[in-house]
C-alpha cells in the first residue's frame, strides 16, 4: 500500500479532472459523466501518477477506465 | 495580441496544465494534430497575429523531412506579416548512429527556416534523451510524446514566449560595480585582489560581464552608478582585462553622490522614463533608497551572485525575441545624442547649434526592409506620440494601401552620424484639409527643431489646404505634447467645424507663420 495514498485523495482527483461539484459515484466508469471521455481518462491517470508518484504500465494505461478498477490497481502498488 | 498554439502531437488540451498556466481569451490551443490544416485556414490566419507551433520532430525525421520543411517554409513565406514561434522537440533514442542522423536533420530544419531571414520567426530546438520529459507510453497511447512533467515545461516555455513578446524590454541597465561586476570592493580589497577570473570563484563575474556584453549587443544600454573613485574603476576594468570596457558604458556616473541623484541625471540626459530602467546593486539599502526616490524603477539585488546571474538571463524584460538592426545601433545612437548635448553646452545660441548640427531628414516609404522598425516605433513610442495608436505590420500595410492616406517614416543624420529611423507620420486628405492622424518621434532626437520641421513639410506639401493635428491625451504623452503645442502656433478647433467626427481626441490647426517657416533654414 502506498504511504501517501487515501481514497479521499483519489476521489478528489476524479472530481477535479471531471469538474464534478457534488458527490462522486464510486461505481462510475468512463462516459458515465459528461466530461469523462477517453482524453479525460488519460488526464485522470496522469494526475494519479503525479499525486501518488506511481507509474502505470502500457497495459494498465489502456485498460483502466473505471473508478473501482483504478482504486484496486493503485491500492496494489507499493 | 492574439496567439494560436498548434502542434503535430496531442497536447492534451483538457489537461489542467494549460488551464492553470495561462490560457485566456486571446490564446487558443488548437486540436490534436491540426497544425498544417490550421496554418492554411484563412479564417484562423485572419483572426490571429501570432502562431506558436509545437513540433515533435521525431515524426518527420524518418522519411518526410524535406516534405515537412517545404510545407513549413511555404506557410511562413505566404504569411510574412504574422509572427511564427516554432518550438521543435527532438527525443533522442540513445542509439548513437540514429541520434547522429536525427540531430543533423533537426539542425538542418532549424537552419533552413532561419535562413528565410524574416524578422518575425523565432525558432527553438530542444533536444533530450531523458525520459523525464518524454514518455514512449504516452506517445503511443495518447499521441502525446511528452510526460506530464515535459508537458508542464512545454506550457511554461509557451508562457515565457508570450510574456517576452508582450512585455516591453528595458532600455537601460544601470549597474553598481563592487559585488555586482566583480567580487569584493576595490576600495578595501584592492584592484589586484577583487574576484574576477576565467576560472575559480571569480568565474561567475566573468560570465555576468559576458552576459551584459551580450545584452548590450542586443540593444540594451548599460551604464554605471557607483560610489567609488572613478580612476580606480577604469583601472580595474583595464588591469584585470575584463569583458566590459569603459566604452561599453553610456554616461557612467562614478562619484560619491547618492545613487538616485546620478540615476535621475542619467535618465534626464537620455530622455528615458523611470520604468524603462533596471538598477542592479548588491546593497539592499542602496536599492531601497533609489526605489524611494524613483518609485517606478525596476531593481535587482546582486547579493546572491548565482541567483543574480540566473535572473539576469531569465528576466522577461531582458529578452528580445526580435533584434532589429536599429536595436544593435542603440548605444551608438545615444552616444550621438550625448555629442549633441555637449555641443549645446559649448554653444549658447540655439540657432548656432541647429546650424552647426547640419541635420538632414529623409522621408521614406514603408517597405519590407523597414516595416519591423515602423511597427516597433508605433508600439514603443509614448512620450512624443500625438495619438499613441498602436499598429501591427498588417495594419501598417493596410494604411499604406488606403486611398487618400499617406504614411511615411523619417530618418535623421547630422554632423555626428546616422541616427536611423526616428519617427513617422500618417495623414489623411479630406476635401479641403489634411488631418494628421498620427505623428510620433523618438525621444532621443527631440528639441532640435525636427518636430516643427516635419509639420512645416506637411503644410508645405499641401500648400492650399489647412492642416490639422489630432491629439489624444494619455498619461505618458501629455507633458511633451503640451510643451510642443504651447511653443508653436496651433489653434485648437472644435470638431464640428469640419467633418472629422471619426477622429478621436482634440484637433489643432497649424498656423503657418514666420516662426514655422524659419525652421527650414536649419535643414
Amino acid at each position: 500500500m502506498l504511504k501517501n495514498f487515501s481514497k479521499s485523495k483519489l476521489i478528489k482527483i476524479f472530481k477535479d479532472e471531471l469538474i464534478i461539484k457534488g458527490c462522486f459515484n464510486e461505481k462510475s466508469k468512463i462516459y458515465d459523466y459528461k466530461n469523462w471521455d477517453s482524453l479525460a481518462n488519460f488526464n485522470i491517470l496522469l494526475s494519479i501518477e503525479k499525486e501518488f508518484k506511481i507509474k502505470f504500465n502500457s497495459k494498465e494505461f489502456s485498460a483502466l477506465n473505471s473508478f473501482s478498477d483504478i482504486l484496486k490497481n493503485v491500492k496494489k502498488k507499493d | 495580441m492574439r496567439y494560436f498554439i498548434t502542434s503535430n502531437t496531442n497536447l492534451l488540451n483538457s489537461n489542467k496544465i494549460w488551464k492553470d498556466n495561462f490560457l485566456c481569451k486571446t490564446t487558443k490551443l488548437d486540436d490534436y494534430n491540426k497544425i498544417f490544416i490550421s496554418l492554411n485556414d484563412k479564417q484562423i490566419l485572419s483572426k490571429y497575429e501570432n502562431f506558436i507551433g509545437i513540433i515533435y520532430l521525431n515524426d518527420y525525421l524518418k522519411s518526410n523531412t524535406r516534405k515537412f520543411l517545404s510545407i513549413i517554409k511555404k506557410i511562413i513565406c505566404s504569411n510574412q506579416n504574422k509572427n511564427f514561434f516554432f518550438l521543435f522537440y527532438l527525443h533522442l533514442s540513445n542509439n548513437y548512429q540514429l541520434d547522429k542522423k536525427y540531430k543533423f536533420q533537426a539542425n538542418m530544419i532549424c537552419n533552413e527556416i532561419l535562413r528565410l531571414k524574416y524578422q518575425n520567426i523565432f525558432v527553438n530546438l530542444r533536444v533530450s534523451a531523458s525520459n523525464k520529459y518524454f514518455s514512449t507510453r504516452n506517445k503511443y497511447y495518447l499521441r502525446c510524446p511528452f510526460s506530464l512533467e515535459g508537458l508542464f515545461n512545454l506550457s511554461n516555455e509557451v508562457k515565457k514566449i508570450i510574456s517576452s513578446h508582450t512585455t516591453k524590454p528595458f532600455k537601460l541597465i544601470i549597474l553598481d560595480c563592487d559585488n555586482t561586476l566583480w567580487g569584493g570592493t576595490i576600495g578595501e580589497d584592492g584592484i589586484a585582489s577583487i574576484k574576477y577570473s576565467e576560472d575559480g570563484d571569480g568565474k561567475v563575474f566573468e560570465d555576468i560581464q559576458r552576459h551584459l556584453k551580450y545584452l548590450k549587443k542586443q540593444g540594451f544600454l548599460i551604464s554605471l552608478s557607483s560610489k567609488n573613485n572613478e580612476k580606480d574603476v577604469w583601472r580595474t576594468f583595464q588591469n584585470r582585462k575584463m569583458k566590459l570596457t569603459k566604452k561599453d558604458f553610456l554616461l557612467p556616473k562614478i562619484n560619491w553622490f547618492e545613487k538616485y541623484i546620478n540615476i535621475k541625471k542619467t535618465l534626464a540626459e537620455l530622455s528615458l522614463k523611470e520604468d524603462d530602467v533596471l538598477f542592479i546593486d548588491d546593497s539592499k539599502l542602496e536599492i531601497d533608497k533609489v526605489k524611494k526616490k524613483i518609485p517606478k524603477i525596476s531593481t535587482l539585488i546582486s547579493e546572491d551572485i548565482s541567483k543574480y546571474l540566473e535572473k539576469l538571463q531569465e528576466h522577461p524584460r531582458l529578452q528580445k525575441l526580435k533584434i532589429l538592426e536599429e536595436d544593435k545601433k542603440k548605444h551608438y545612437q545615444y552616444n550621438l545624442r550625448n555629442k549633441y548635448e555637449n555641443l549645446k553646452t559649448k554653444l549658447n545660441n540655439l540657432d548656432d547649434i541647429y546650424y552647426e548640427l547640419r541635420q538632414k531628414i529623409k522621408i521614406l516609404d514603408i517597405n519590407r526592409s523597414n516595416i519591423n522598425r515602423a511597427e516597433q516605433l508605433f508600439n514603443k513610442t509614448n512620450q512624443f506620440n500625438f495619438t499613441t495608436n498602436r499598429y501591427n505590420k498588417n495594419q501598417l500595410i493596410n494604411i499604406k494601401n488606403k486611398p487618400f492616406t499617406t504614411i511615411k517614416l523619417l530618418s535623421l543624420s547630422d554632423k555626428f552620424g546616422e541616427h536611423g529611423i526616428i519617427g513617422s507620420f500618417i495623414y489623411i486628405q479630406q476635401k479641403n484639409c489634411i488631418i494628421v492622424s498620427d505623428f510620433l518621434l523618438s525621444c532621443r532626437i527631440l528639441s532640435r527643431k525636427i518636430e516643427e520641421y516635419i509639420i512645416y513639410l506637411i503644410q508645405k506639401k499641401n500648400k492650399n489646404k489647412e492642416v490639422y493635428l489630432t491629439h489624444v491625451k494619455t498619461d505618458k504623452n501629455k507633458e511633451l505634447i503640451k510643451i510642443f503645442l504651447e511653443n508653436n502656433s496651433f489653434q485648437k478647433v472644435s470638431k464640428k467645424t469640419i467633418d472629422k467626427d471619426k477622429f478621436k481626441g482634440e484637433l489643432y490647426k497649424v498656423l503657418l507663420n514666420k516662426k514655422l517657416i524659419n525652421v527650414e533654414k536649419f535643414f
